[in-house]
This record gives structure tokens, C-alpha cells and sequence, in this order.
């Protein structure tokens, strides 16, 4: 990292992006502490990250990774208890109980509670580590801001997914918390960031609203030539997408590999 | 794992998150519970069974009688010889020795996020165990040199250092930038283990025909060396390996997740698996170096646990203690019946038992696709 002035707000929802190893997660990782600056600095509330005890961090800060991985077979409800871990012992159980009940109501995995994490397909355990990312850092309404950093949510997740993840997104920031997001897909920052950062080789590229920068200009020289920008009718929210290249050679080709229906009957051809 | 799941399935409803968590909490009691009331039967089984026999009543009433309390029954002053300088400190050592790997394995299968991890695999039972041949092999012109007193202590000083010893380098060649690759770490144990191996290989080489047969009875393991003035340093090194080990549950939940989800919720991984590794160290080193090696308590008794009362920490690192101690005085009571009045190395007892058993936990989580 080189040159990044980053600041996530209450309330709003904040997307970095950029290509592959400009160092956005880096940035997310010096944001709570886990890779150290040589210099610069990190202020969480107006106070030196470095100041404030690890747990103290994590009461205000939660992470959902891009990776939900678990060495045993925790219930979802026991993996969305472990997020009040940070709270232990300025809490009684009984509240511990109802802040992972209200987190796990939010995120939609009440009916999961039970269920042992290695038999959850792939969207309902990033609900179950999103229940536990909002466990961690409830209540909201407290005196001190609440954040919620979100490494790539939706990189492996389909259509309905990546709308359910960036919605709930929304929503916990509605609730007042600063969401910070790693995306790789500049349509669905375009569409659920209220702020953008696109970051090239470590340094800072452009800052603001998506609208106002993802310009053909900004977007041609992060990314280079062949892409098409456009406004959606529908939101007026700019559309990035790649242009395929005419590779078509002249004339009709032999196809070199086909399957014919007929041809492959599945059986033991006596 | 699929049919409980499968019969807790319909409570979803009817349960609240509230009712659940109080009910994990309640877990965590009542298995400590029985494990310490399992822990208790097999104590006194294994005060009672030997070619003397003792009831459970007259072992409590010489227990009581020492505490200068009423006793329950009367008892013969022979009984009370065997069973004070003896059993006793034997039916100890077990339960100390059983404890110590069997809540150094569950620790380390939790920081190596390995259900395969067990004290043998960093180091440290090899190297103790060079350090014990070493001195089996060199030591008795070493002994000659030291007054009487002392020369009974050389063998467990020996292997607890060299145990202790494996462990410091296979920990400092996994560490690299302020960071511990657990990959490393667990080459890094295999690899000592291996170079631990050839030295032991080579004290059998030189040694005589009654150095070699000392040799094998400390690498099968055994309980029969325990006597009160090894036991009370070792107590005080297992013991405090114990307790430290004890208080990480919370944060080797959280490890389970990962070291970055470790550390996001509130916790330093680093200084986590330093601990751990220290602890676990002191106390396997400790009861290996009295014992010798001893292989499966540490690695199968957490499975059983976690088979039983699921993966959570809290409860499955005090329950794997006593279960521990239980499983082997269970062990030393078979090594010395099956084949009295002969009595067998237990290492071979836990082993012929546990291997099998392992075996089939792995064919059962084959079944249900996972652990």
C-alpha cells in the first residue's frame, strides 16, 4: 500500500474496489489491526487503533471473512454465539442469548440454530457468519458507532444471493453502522455503495460517490480498454461491462468437439 | 452427527436461541460431571485390583484413616502399605498422565485446527523420549557422579528436558516474521520426531542386553516407576500446563474459525498458540517423563468427547481431562490383569485398544462426511 485515505461513515455504505492486487484487502486488514503500517495510521472514533485493547476493538469492529470455514461441526447458533465472545464478562448470558437471537432473526437463520455447520449450503453459512459478524457488534443504538467490514461477500455467491448479502448490507447500515465493503463487481457497488474507493496498486485512485466516479476516463485507466460504460434506465446507476473481442475468423469452422445427443447414450452398450 | 441433528430438528420451533445456549451451558456442568464420576469409579478400581484386593470401602476408610477421620470399615495394615506406597501413587500418576495428554491433544487438535493433532506429533514425546534413552544408555557413569538422592531424578529431568527441547526448535523454525505457519509447525515436529528416532536408534545400537530391555519398557510406557518424590514435581509442572491450558475454551472457539476470525473477534492468535504451546509442553513433558510414551489417550479420548457432547471447548477440554485420567487408569488396570501376575507396558494396552477405535471413527466419519 502506498497512498489510501480511507474513511468509513455511520450509516452509509462504503465499497472499495479495484483490480486484482491493488491491495484491498490489505487496506481491510490494516483497518482492524491485523497487518501493521509503516506509516500512517488508523483512527477508529478519533482514537489510535494501537491505542485500544483487541477486544475493545472487536466490540465495535466485526469482519465477515471471505472464507466460512470451521474445524468442527458447530451449530450455527453455538458459530453466532461465538461473536459475543469479545462481550464475556460484562454481560450476562441471558443478554449474550438475546442479542444472538436478534442478530440471527436479522440475517434469517433462526430456523438454522440447530443445524451443524458442515451440512449448511454455501448462502446459508455466509447468513449464519453474517448473523455472527452482527452478534458481535450489537447493540446498535449505543453511544459509540458501530462497523461492520465485509471482505468480498458476494464473490461466490449467485444472483439471489449477492442481492439478499448487499441488502442486508444496506440494512445494517440503515441501523447506523459503517459498512465497509471489498467487492469486486463494480455494477453492484454502483448499486448498493453510497461511496466508493478505487484503489490501483496500492494507491488511492478516486474517492466519491460511484455515480460520480466511475467515469470512462477512471474506469479505462484502472482497467484498461474494452469496456463498455452505460447508465441503467431503470436506476440511472452507471453499468460497467467487458467487450468481447471479434476473434471470429473468416468462414465457417469444423467444430473439434461436439456431443452429439444420439451418440451418447448413457448404458452399458449391450 | 446427521441423526442427532435429524431428532433435534423438530424442537427448532418450540426452542428459542436463549433456551439453547442455557442448555449448552448446561452441558458443559453435567459433563464434567460424569466424566469426574467415571474418573471416580476407575480410581477405585484401580486402588482395588492387583493380586491384593482392596474394596472400594477399605480404600476410602485408609484415605479417611490418613485425613484422621471416622473410617467405614476396618482394614489390615498390609493393605494400607500397598495401597499408601503403591497404588496410590500409581492410580496418581494415571490419572495426572491421562489428563495431561488428553487435554494437551484436545487443545492442540483445536490450535492446529487438526482432529489428527495430538502432544506427539510437535516433538514432544520423541525428544523426552531421547532424552530418556540418552540417559538409560550414558547415565550410569553420569549417576555415579551425583549423590543418591539425585541420581533417581536423572531419567525424568532428562526426558522432560529433551522433551521440552524438541518442542523449542520445532516451535523456533515455525516461526517466521512474528507469525506461527501451523503447516511449519507440524513438518517441523515430524521431522524431529524422525531425528529423535535415529538418536534413539542409536542408543539401542550401543546399548547392552539390560539397557536395551529398559529401553523398550520406557518407550511401551508404563505407570509402575511412580513414587511420591517424582510425583510431586511433576504434579506442580502438569498442574500448572492444566491450568493454563483450561482457560483458553473461549479462544480456541473462536480459533476454529480461523486465525483471522480469531483475532477480528478479540482475540491474539499469536500470543494464543504461544501459550498453548507452552503449556501443552509442560504438561505432556511432565507426565511423559515419568510415564514414558504412552501414544492414543491424547489423540482419541477428545474424539470420544466431542462424539459425545459436541465440538465446544468450554466443555470439551475439562471433560477430556478427566475422561483422560479415567481412560488410562481403565488401561492400567487391563495391563495388569490380562496377563498377571506379568504385568503389560501400557503403551501397548492404549494402543491395541485405541488403534482399533480410531479406525473406526474414521470409518464412521466417512459415513457421515466429515467430523
Amino acid at each position: 500500500m502506498d497512498q489510501a485515505n480511507v474513511s468509513v461513515a455511520p450509516g452509509k455504505v462504503t465499497a472499495i474496489v479495484g483490480p486484482n492486487g491493488a491491495g484491498k484487502s490489505t487496506l481491510l486488514q490494516a483497518l482492524t489491526g491485523r497487518v501493521s503500517m509503516e506509516t500512517g495510521d488508523v483512527t477508529l472514533d478519533r482514537e489510535a487503533l494501537q491505542a485500544l485493547s483487541r477486544p475493545d476493538i472487536a466490540r465495535r469492529v466485526s469482519v465477515l471473512q471471505q472464507h466460512f470455514q470451521s474445524a468442527f461441526a458447530f451449530r450455527a447458533f453455538e458459530i453466532v454465539a461465538m461473536g459475543r465472545a469479545p462481550h464475556e464478562g460484562r454481560e450476562s448470558q441471558a443478554t449474550a442469548a438475546v442479542f444472538v437471537e436478534q442478530a440471527m432473526a436479522e440475517a434469517g437463520v433462526l430456523d438454522l440454530a440447530e443445524r451443524p455447520i458442515d451440512q449448511l449450503s454455501g448462502g446459508e453459512r455466509q447468513r449464519v457468519f453474517l448473523a455472527r459478524a452482527l452478534a458481535q457488534i450489537l447493540p446498535l443504538h449505543a453511544s459509540q458507532p458501530r462497523y461492520l467490514l465485509l471482505d468480498e461477500p458476494t464473490s461466490s455467491l449467485d444472483l439471489r444471493h449477492q442481492r439478499t448479502t448487499l441488502g442486508f448490507a444496506r440494512k445494517i447500515a440503515a441501523g447506523g453502522v459503517g459498512v465497509l465493503c471489498v467487492l469486486h463487481d463494480l455494477n453492484l457497488t454502483a448499486r448498493f455503495a453510497d461511496h466508493a474507493i478505487i484503489l490501483q496498486a496500492g494507491t488511492m485512485v478516486a474517492s466519491g460517490p460511484p455515480a460520480a466516479i466511475f467515469t470512462d476516463q477512471t474506469i479505462s485507466e484502472v482497467y484498461g480498454p474494452g469496456l463498455s460504460i452505460f447508465l441503467d434506465p431503470e436506476t440511472g446507476a452507471p453499468v460497467i461491462l467487458p467487450l468481447a473481442d471479434d476473434i471470429s475468423p473468416a468462414g465457417a469452422v469444423p467444430s473439434l468437439w461436439a456431443l452429439a445427443a444420439e451418440a451418447a447414450q448413457v448404458g452399458d452398450g449391450r | 452427527m446427521t441423526a442427532l441433528a435429524d431428532i433435534a430438528q423438530p424442537m427448532s420451533e418450540t426452542c428459542s436461541v436463549a433456551e439453547r445456549m442455557l442448555k449448552a451451558r448446561k452441558t458443559v456442568i453435567w459433563s464434567i460431571v460424569g466424566a469426574g464420576i467415571v474418573l471416580a469409579v476407575l480410581v477405585l478400581a484401580g486402588l482395588g485390583f492387583g493380586a491384593v484386593k482392596i474394596s472400594p470401602a477399605e480404600s476410602l476408610s485408609i484415605g479417611l484413616a490418613k485425613l484422621g477421620l471416622p473410617t467405614l470399615t476396618d482394614f489390615s495394615t498390609r493393605d494400607d502399605l500397598i495401597l499408601s506406597a503403591i497404588r496410590a501413587p500409581r492410580t496418581a500418576l494415571g490419572v495426572m498422565a491421562g489428563g495431561a495428554l488428553a487435554l494437551s491433544g484436545a487443545a492442540l487438535q483445536g490450535l492446529f485446527r487438526n482432529p489428527l493433532a495430538d502432544p506427539t506429533l510437535i516433538g514432544v514425546s520423541s525428544g523426552a523420549a531421547l532424552g530418556a534413552v540418552a540417559v538409560i544408555v550414558l547415565g550410569p557413569p553420569v549417576a555415579a557422579l551425583l549423590p543418591p538422592v539425585l541420581q533417581a531424578g536423572l531419567l525424568p529431568v532428562a526426558a522432560f528436558v529433551g522433551g521440552l527441547a524438541a518442542i523449542c526448535i520445532v516451535y523456533l523454525i515455525a516461526r517466521h516474521d512474528g507469525g506461527t505457519n501451523i503447516a511449519t509447525l507440524l513438518l517441523a515436529g515430524a521431522a524431529v520426531t524422525a531425528i529423535s528416532g535415529a538418536g534413539i536408534g542409536l542408543f539401542i545400537f550401543l546399548g547392552d542386553d539390560q539397557q536395551i530391555r529398559d529401553i523398550n519398557f520406557w518407550l511401551l510406557g508404563s505407570l509402575s516407576g511412580a513414587h511420591w518424590q517424582a510425583l510431586a514435581p511433576a504434579t506442580l509442572l502438569i498442574g500448572i500446563g492444566m491450568v493454563g491450558v483450561l482457560r483458553f475454551g473461549a479462544a480456541l472457539d473462536a480459533l476454529s474459525l480461523g486465525e483471522a476470525d480469531a483475532h477480528n473477534l478479540g482475540f491474539d492468535p499469536e500470543k494464543l498458540k504461544r501459550r498453548l504451546i507452552v503449556c501443552c509442553a509442560l504438561a505432556t513433558g511432565a507426565a511423559v517423563s515419568l510415564t514414558g510414551v504412552i501414544g492414543f489417550v491424547g489423540l482419541v479420548t477428545p474424539h470420544i468427547v466431542r462424539m459425545l457432547i459436541g465440538p465446544g471447548h468450554r466443555a470439551l477440554l475439562p471433560t477430556s481431562l478427566l475422561l483422560g485420567g479415567a481412560l488410562m487408569l481403565a488401561a492400567d488396570i487391563l495391563s495388569r490383569t490380562v496377563a498377571a501376575p506379568a504385568e503389560l507396558p501400557i503403551g501397548i494396552v492404549t494402543a491395541a485398544i485405541g488403534g482399533p477405535f480410531f479406525l473406526w471413527l474414521l470409518l464412521r466419519g466417512r459415513a457421515h462426511g466429515g467430523w
